[in-house]
């Protein structure tokens, strides 16, 4: 029975089923129920029958255990001897119950009591499964918010959040920062609405901190793309600084700095557009609370880094390539483009390859691929102002770290696109 | 993805098609060159799962050259299926049939046991002589080097260069050459 103990049936007294010490079997079930028994353990072993052991204990008729009758008693007298014999009889009742009309239930009490769960367990921890993805999927699973947990401490929180980003923020800025209008509308109606007429919220929300952080995002995002593209035209530069300012971006990153939790609102998740405003709203106090150069290594290592690996191209789409670089090559002096085929492949087929070069008084400006030669002289001209205003593949990476500290961050704008020309660019100095 | 990138690989994985002259080239040795095009092993971007085989198109196959005593001992098997369906043709029998069968059949003998087999076998355009329809010679973009230089026969110089030509001393008008 308990193979950890070793135990003879003469050793083991009333009350002391188990060989241990203490009384105490780690292997449960039997021998504790046996211990509850007042019943000596030696008659149990000795009788061997269910029968002997719940007559001695005087709740049970002889032989009554089988069939129905023996179902209904069993129910009746909870007793744990009882059940324990129960237990050890379980297959001789499978036995007989095989013999009888009537099927015997008493046997999945029995596998409980043996430990084993029944054939419904699966199913319906399956059943629960498939309803909790159902439920997700529609939407209807209330998502908590991590402040709705008892252990909560938004003091906490808010230390963590500076000590994660290595920032001094001023502890007030912060909280203020982090509060959006809409916070401060709810809790002001919810505290009418439980009889405070006057709820004296001593909170501000985050409007100006964000307009401040927005000005400082995008002047530092002017003169540092400014310097890091020295040849790029102005509205270049704006396209990329209107693309770091962006919604998108802006919730991306505070979502990736993890204010999701932090952030006061009424909606949960926030919205992206409340999340871009509370990003900004930070940049905003940590210039309040930061020296100038932090501050900027801030905004570069988490806004100007959404750009890495991004083409230009996507970001500022130039409309009519072929007449802008012919505008350049006219203000510069210089030949009209002339597109010439350098090669093509497959001429006849559906997987036609044509690439085009585009010259210049016969030098050679850009080439392009395509399907087709117009998409292919499209892209030769786009490929002649890549190298113009060389942000090609192959153009130094922006500068980040100890590059970017050495970078003289550039007030005054680039050459506008109408303006551009080659001469111009020769005094500019490139990293 | 920008346009650059799609045009990008656009040409990256674009077909090639390639011009090869069979004249007087040993077709064992062709297939061992023309192989390697047209499963794309010969590309930087191969991968076996990758489509990148490219078209060649072999002229003048009627001109080929087997080395040595091939034409009379070199022998295609072909077993219709049916008892007593065996038939042995030597290679000048098979190439007075069809001058283009025994460079495919070469080539298709060292293309890689694969179901990609005949799809590349497809890309090989093999012609007996130079006359190419324009369909298939507009998409020719390069041709492969031969692999041994076209022998020049005495009777393919002009006769005035031959006449022209420095020599040590003058035959006799009476002697017969050839």
């Amino acid at each position: 029975m308990c193979g950890s103990h070793a135990l003879t049936p003469s050793e083991a007294g009333p009350g002391q089923p188990c060989g241990a010490a203490d009384g105490r079997c780690i292997k449960g079930g039997w021998l504790m129920a046996a211990k509850l028994c007042p019943v000596p353990y030696k008659s149990l072993e000795t009788h061997g029958t269910t029968q002997a052991a719940a007559a001695k204990h005087g709740c049970h008729k002889e032989g009554s255990l089988s069939g129905e009758g023996g179902r209904q008693d069993f129910q009746e007298c909870r007793h744990p001897a009882v059940i324990m014999a129960a237990a050890l009889t379980g297959v001789r009742l499978v036995l007989r119950s095989s013999c009888c009309t009537t099927v015997n239930r008493a046997i999945s009490s029995s596998a409980r009591v043996f430990g084993i769960k029944s054939r419904w367990v699966a199913p319906l921890y399956k059943t629960l499964k498939h309803r909790h993805i159902k439920m997700k999927s529609l939407g209807l699973m209330p998502v908590n918010k991590r402040s709705e947990f008892i252990e909560w401490n938004y003091d906490a929180e808010l230390y963590a959040f500076s000590k994660r980003l290595q920032e001094e923020f001023d502890g007030d800025a912060l909280r203020e920062a982090l509060t959006d209008a809409s916070y401060i509308a709810k809790e002001t109606q919810r505290q009418q609405e439980l009889g405070v007429s006057d709820p004296g919220l001593a909170m501000n929300n985050n409007k100006e901190l964000a307009a401040r952080g927005e000005t400082v995002i995008t002047e530092y995002c002017f003169g540092y793309l400014r310097a890091a593209f020295p040849l790029l035209p102005e509205e270049g530069i704006s396209a990329l600084v209107e693309y770091c300012q962006s919604e998108d971006v802006m919730s991306a990153v505070g979502y990736g700095i993890g204010l999701r939790d932090l952030v006061l609102c009424e909606e949960h998740p926030p919205s992206s557009s409340t999340m871009a405003r509370c990003f900004q709203a930070i940049v905003g106090v940590l210039s309040v609370s930061s020296p100038a150069p932090r501050c900027h290594a801030f905004v570069r290592d988490f806004v100007v880094a959404q750009l890495v690996g991004k083409d230009i191209d996507t970001i500022w789409k130039v409309e009519n390539p072929m007449g802008v670089v012919a505008d350049i090559l006219h203000q510069s002096g210089r030949g009209e483009p002339e597109p010439r085929l350098i090669f093509q492949s497959g001429q006849e087929t559906i997987q036609a390859v044509y690439h085009v070069g585009v010259y210049s008084d016969k030098k050679f400006m850009g080439s392009g691929y395509g399907e087709t030669v117009e998409t292919a002289v499209k892209e030769a001209a786009h490929d002649a102002l890549r190298k113009l205003f060389q942000i090609t593949d192959s153009a130094s990476p922006l500068p980040f770290g100890k590059d970017a500290d050495v970078v003289p961050l550039k007030t005054e704008a680039n050459i506008s696109l109408d303006n551009w020309s080659i001469d111009k660019t020769k005094n500019i100095i490139t990293c | 993805m920008s346009a650059a990138r799609r045009v990008q690989q656009w040409a990256t994985f674009g077909r090639m098609w390639y011009l090869y002259d069979g004249k007087w080239q040993n077709p064992l040795e062709s297939a061992d060159k023309i192989v390697p095009y047209l499963d794309g092993s010969h590309k930087p971007i191969f991968h076996p799962l990758n489509d990148s085989g490219d078209h060649v198109v072999v002229i003048n196959s009627r001109d080929i050259a087997l080395p040595g005593d091939e034409w009379e001992k070199r022998v295609y098997f072909h077993h219709t299926g049916y008892a007593g369906g065996a038939t042995w043709t030597l290679a000048w029998q098979l190439h007075e049939a069809d001058p283009t069968m025994i460079i495919r059949k070469t080539v298709y003998n060292k293309l890689s046991k694969n179901l990609l087999r005949r799809g590349r076998l497809a890309r090989l355009h093999i012609f007996p002589d130079d006359k190419v329809p324009d369909s298939i010679l507009k998409n020719v973009s390069a041709q492969m080097r031969q692999l041994r230089p076209v022998p020049r026969r005495l009777d393919h110089y002009p006769q005035e260069e031959l006449e022209n030509f420095p020599k040590i001393f003058d035959w006799p008008k009476d002697h017969v050459i050839n």
